[in-house]
């Protein structure tokens, strides 16, 4: 690593984290009772401001090429603070690195020139599903030298404030599954109200509905498993890295809770069935950053196909924040439960963030099945 | 072939007698039947009220309070006593319907199955009069309950909850080590014909509801468990005020308030217990504060425990019925051999978390607060005799100091240390037991229905949310380990200490 890299993820550590603790925070509670409420949009600018949403971009576009470790470095150290955000942030270079992958990156440098607005730029995308396990999708039918969608598509992240999605659909008469790219102005599609979800509350989410509503195909006719699971394994640690960050969050809040609380006459941290929660919180915190940090290292995110060392990093990482999150309550007793701290936030997160590209267990025997047609 | 010393001793193990860990079997014989027919009634009425007042509402108002973090949901306390429940397990000789207090926890899964926030909203109440029976003022019981019987008859309900928690003594209140080192600070000063009362309480569930807190004060803030105090305070008393309520994760219908109070006289007749009372008992007033104490959790515990039951036979349903519906992959989630052991799993936690509230009931029945009323005689004559007739009778009994002398005697002084320890004990291992597994059977859930699970709407967030609180109400489930080891494991052992790990 040169220097001028080390001055460069420092400065994104140090750029993250005064986002993190002068914007996000003095607003998290507010945002994080969305859709219930409004939230503050000036955020969201302010991030597209600091080029939050531009990471993953090819440098010609403004970005840092699919630069894994600046991802990670900006995704951690955000959801430190509000897993909302850095989960904005992640599902938007998803839908860009597909789209990258499928080699339509003339697409993104449309949307690039005619951005308006940080609405103008961003891509929502159905996150929180494995596309290919669901059995109702949309479905297209080309017109043309175009698409024709039909159906709906239901829990797009980021649906209700981009004017973009990216989604699957079948193909009528060969059924392959294809990404299509499609215009949410347009007067065919409708947005559904937001969804009301347990965590990640400032990362909004809604049901999107096409009736012959023109689309473009990313890629090839039927590629979508190949584009799909080529950014799976990078972006499973993209994923990791947020929950990593809730971690080291509900940790230092926790200790140092512990260390002020004092009940039978002696801090709390000094219990020591309390100190081995503390310890277990801490080995795994550590342990996942750790994880992370060697395989940015080791050239992690290069869009191979079929990377089990990542993607058998990064799922007990997802696991592990939803334990370390529930201890975290646990170390604040009744105080933990309450909105004022961020304990129950992270914790809603947390399980949240388990259905990140599917289902938990799902995810673990594809895993398996990947890891055989390799050891095979 | 066996003596009488060989058969007890051959009983006995791990240090546990054939009693501590069976009864059930002991209860068995003794129970009365009716309480059988009492369970089946409550369930049925709480299935009804799930079915028309909180299932249709139960999403929506979790939804409004997550809005308007102030809204008080009146429209359900005013609902629960239309259908009389303020009332149920209020004993008859207090004008209450008189329904075996074994019969609650049946009723409190089948609310909690639902919605945790209603269940607690009725619970909570009965919580303040198991503390009003644990100090065994039976004259302030009277009392207090027929304002109860009024306020339901009236329409203006009239409910009960217990203070104890305090902003700087949570883990504290537990025991009496623990207190004597704490630091409490609601003070209770001798004055002419009462107490003046200054302090704050916190996390008091229903408190913006109730119209009397049974209170835990001291008269000395340097040796609370020998100074301690319970008294009864009228949210109208001068002084008193109600502080910010609480944003919670879940259980949102359920009120946890902040108590203020501020130079309040407490009047001598509205003193549950405190020194004075205790004075010239065999036992000593600390000694008194851990016997109530764990009298009052070993019934809150198997109401944690039977709310746990519910919430996980509330996911239970909920995943069975998704799994049913929805295909993975082209195959039918149910036909799934991984989700028919996850559901088996699921099922497991509900089984036993319900024989886990079932054992800490019989425990109660045979040694807790609720053996009083469920000695065979004493039941058929409350069951049996008119509510009226029962009131009249009793009323002169219960107002003696004769009656208050004896019970306290048989309660307080004369209680055997294993049986208390045995129903602590139990209900502490069903407590986190409980709800560690309804909290399994939300995530197992969360991942079963996947993105479907994440939804408002579908119901299992919610109860993922709401759950949490079962880990820590009644003692977080860290402390109820240490309880248990306490009462159960280290109980003979003369080496243990507790609490002073270094």
């Amino acid at each position: 690593m040169t220097t001028s890299d080390e001055r460069e993820y420092k400065l994104l550590i140090n750029t993250s984290r005064d986002f993190a603790k002068k914007i996000l925070l003095p607003h998290r509670e507010e945002n994080d009772r969305y859709p219930l409420a409004d939230m503050d949009e000036k955020i969201m600018e302010k991030a597209y401001e600091l080029d939050f949403f531009h990471v993953w971009l090819p440098e010609e576009l403004g970005g840092f090429g699919g630069h894994l470790k600046k991802l990670v470095l900006i995704l951690e150290n955000i959801a430190e603070t509000d897993a909302g955000m850095a989960v904005m942030i992640l599902i938007n270079a998803m839908a860009q690195e597909i789209i990258l992958q499928a080699g339509e990156g003339k697409a993104l440098a449309d949307i690039c020139t005619r951005e308006k607005s940080v609405h103008d730029f961003l891509i929502a995308f159905p996150a929180f599903t494995n596309p290919f396990e669901t059995s109702s999708v949309a479905n297209a039918r080309k017109k043309g030298d175009t698409y024709i969608l039909n159906g709906e598509t239901p829990y797009v992240v980021l649906g209700n404030i981009s004017g973009q999605a990216l989604v699957y659909a079948k193909i009528e008469g060969d059924d392959s599954d294809s990404f299509f790219l499609v215009d949410l102005k347009a007067g065919s599609v409708r947005t559904g109200d937001p969804v009301i979800s347990l965590g990640l509350h400032a990362c909004p989410v809604c049901d999107v509905c096409f009736h012959d509503t023109e689309a473009m195909i990313i890629g090839e006719k039927g590629k979508a498993p190949d584009y799909f699971n080529r950014m799976y394994g990078t972006f499973m640690l993209a994923g990791a890295s947020i929950a990593a960050g809730i971690m080291r969050g509900a940790f230092d809040d926790a200790l140092a809770y512990c260390r002020n609380r004092v009940q039978g006459g002696r801090p709390i941290g000094n219990w020591s069935e309390l100190q081995l929660m503390l310890s277990h919180m801490a080995l795994t915190v550590k342990n996942a950053e750790t994880m992370i940090a060697c395989l940015c290292e080791g050239g992690a995110g290069k869009g191979t196909e079929g990377d089990e060392g990542i993607i058998s990093a990064s799922i007990p990482i997802f696991d592990q924040a939803r334990d370390v999150t529930s201890s975290g309550i646990q170390a604040l007793g009744g105080y933990g439960y309450m909105e004022d701290y961020s304990q129950e936030k992270r914790f809603r997160d947390a399980q949240h963030l388990q259905s990140f590209l599917g289902r938990a267990t799902l995810k673990k025997l594809n895993f398996l099945k990947s890891f055989y047609k390799l050891a095979s | 072939m066996l003596n009488m010393f060989d058969s007890d001793r051959l009983m006995d193990r791990s240090g546990l007698s054939f009693q501590d860990m069976n009864c059930n079997l002991a209860a068995v014989s003794k129970q009365p039947k009716g309480i059988m027919k009492e369970v089946k009634e409550v369930v049925r009425l709480a299935r009804k009220f799930n079915d028309t007042v909180v299932r249709p509402q139960a999403l929506e108002m979790d939804r409004k309070i997550h809005r308007d973090p102030d809204y008080l949901p009146w429209e359900w306390v005013k609902a629960a006593n239309e259908f009389g429940f303020y009332t149920l397990w209020i004993p008859k000789m207090f004008g209450g319907k008189g329904y075996s207090f074994s019969s609650m926890a049946y009723f409190a899964e089948e609310l909690a199955s639902c919605c945790l926030g209603m269940a607690n909203l009725i619970s909570v109440h009965y919580l303040g009069l198991a503390t009003l029976t644990a100090t065994w003022n039976l004259p302030l019981a009277l009392k207090l309950c027929k304002e109860a019987v009024e306020g339901e008859k009236s329409g203006v309900p009239c409910l009960f909850d217990f203070a104890i928690t305090e902003p700087a003594a949570g883990t504290d209140i537990a025991d009496t080590h623990l207190v004597d080192k704490g630091s409490v600070a609601l003070q209770a000063v001798r004055v002419e014909g009462g107490y003046t009362v200054n302090g704050t309480k916190i996390f008091i569930s229903n408190g913006h509801f109730s119209t009397w807190h049974i209170v835990m004060g001291y008269e000395d803030l340097k040796r609370p468990a020998d100074t301690f105090i319970f008294f009864a305070l009228k949210s109208d008393t001068k002084g008193f005020s109600l502080g910010r309520k609480e944003k919670k994760m879940g259980q949102k219908a359920c009120p946890a308030s902040e108590l203020i109070f501020h130079d309040c006289f407490v009047p001598d007749d509205q003193v549950c217990i405190d020194a004075r009372q205790t004075r010239g008992m065999s036992r000593s007033h600390r000694e008194i504060y851990q016997i109530i104490f764990d009298s009052i959790c070993s019934s809150s515990k198997a109401g944690v425990c039977a709310f746990s039951a519910g919430v996980a036979r509330g996911v239970y349903e909920k995943t069975l019925e998704h799994t049913a519906n929805t295909r993975v992959g082209g195959s039918l989630m149910m036909n799934l051999e991984w989700v028919q052991a996850r559901l088996a799993d699921m099922l497991r936690n509900v089984a036993v978390t319900r024989l886990l509230y079932s054992e800490v009931n019989f425990a109660n029945g045979m040694y807790g607060l609720n053996k009083m009323l469920q000695v065979k005689p004493a039941y058929y004559l409350y069951k049996y005799l008119p509510a009226p007739l029962v009131a009249k009778i009793s009323a002169p009994i219960v107002n003696s100091s004769l009656c208050l002398w004896l019970t306290r005697k048989i309660q307080l002084d004369w209680k055997k240390d294993e049986e208390l320890q045995r129903t602590t004990g139990w209900a502490s291992i069903a407590k986190f037991t409980g709800s560690d597994a309804a909290m399994e059977n939300c995530r197992i859930g969360l991942d079963l229905m996947g993105q479907e699970g994440l939804r408002n709407e579908n119901a299992i967030e919610k109860f993922l949310r709401d759950s949490k609180l079962l880990q820590i109400y009644e003692g977080t489930n860290e402390l109820n380990r240490l309880e248990a080891f306490k009462c159960v494991i280290g109980r003979n052992r003369f080496e243990i200490t507790m609490f002073e790990d270094r």
